[in-house]
């Protein structure tokens, strides 16, 4: 049987643009709806996840399944994406929080965006913001990477207790800030 | 029920919530049943990418890997002196060497010709 290889990755009978082609189809909503989360709007989640595939395709040759299953990969990607956003615009949660609790969690810029929040989702991503960004985090990659707990803790570092202390504590604190 | 078996349900409650088995959760109290609905209420915010942009996006990633491997092919080709012909950039040089080294023949053959003539 032919064998092809991408860098340490290998799978029998497929050229690079296969492997990496199904990759993408199985990992690009998660990635999306877990950058969505985090930066409140399409066209801002649109360009990340651009970002972020672009990224892995370049590192793609020196990607070893060994070390890591392709979604701890990818979502490391994705998350050093998202801070260095924050950090490029100069925008640190602090700040993402002061401007959410003056309107939304970020200015929706595109009309599909500003039609489709309702009061109740524009009050749910103010909540979202009131959160530290580690809770936000692990909110994200629950909900947004529809991840289990292990596969978050392989992300983030935490220890797969921790993670669900943190998730439950988190869900208990946004429902307060819900029924204020 | 210990706070910590407590969680542990509501855990596998979420994750049931968003695998799409809600009427799989089980076993909830008021507490939990609260932050249940939560749950659904930031499930129900998930947005999925377009088509438009999810197919876009996929073409572009394919293209540049495509040119990715292109060049890292020609970058391992061995350098083979016959194949020099073949290579666009030196088809012109080749060219001028062959006019010069035909010219610098004529020269030696009329340099040749005059002395024994």
């Amino acid at each position: 049987m032919a064998m092809k290889t991408t860098g340490n990755f290998t799978e029998s009978g497929s050229s690079t643009a296969e492997v990496f082609g199904r990759l993408y189809e199985r990992h690009l909503q998660g990635v999306f709806q877990y950058i969505y989360y985090r930066v409140g709007n399409r066209v801002t989640a649109e360009d990340l996840t651009s970002d972020v595939f672009s990224k892995a395709l370049a590192a793609f040759s020196r990607y070893n399944p060994e070390k890591a299953a392709f979604l701890t990969w990818i979502f490391s990607i994705a998350r050093n994406t998202i801070i260095d956003y924050y950090r490029r615009r100069g925008k640190e949660m602090q700040l993402l929080k002061e401007e959410t609790e003056s309107r939304t969690l970020v200015s929706p810029q595109s009309p599909e965006d500003e039609a489709s929040r309702t009061e109740e989702t524009q009050k749910l991503y103010q909540c979202l913001a009131k959160l530290r960004p580690n809770e936000q985090e692990l909110i994200s990659l629950k909900f947004g990477g529809e991840m289990t707990n292990r596969e978050i803790a392989g992300i983030t570092g935490l220890s797969e207790s921790n993670v669900g202390t943190i998730l439950c504590r988190t869900m208990r604190k946004l429902r307060d800030y819900l029924e204020q | 029920m210990t706070d910590s078996e407590k969680d542990r349900r509501l855990l596998e409650n979420i994750d049931r919530l968003l695998a799409g088995k809600e009427n799989e959760i089980t076993g909830t109290d008021e507490d939990s049943r609260t932050v249940l609905n939560t749950a659904k209420k930031l499930a129900s915010v998930r947005k999925k990418p377009s088509k438009e942009f999810s197919a876009n996006l996929k073409a572009e990633l394919i293209h540049r890997l495509a040119e990715q491997e292109r060049k890292e092919r020609s970058d391992k080709q061995p350098f083979l002196f016959w194949e020099l012909s073949r290579r666009t950039m030196w088809q012109g040089t080749v060219s001028a060497l062959i006019v010069v080294a035909i010219a610098i023949i004529i020269f030696l053959i009329s340099v040749f010709l005059n002395r024994t003539g």
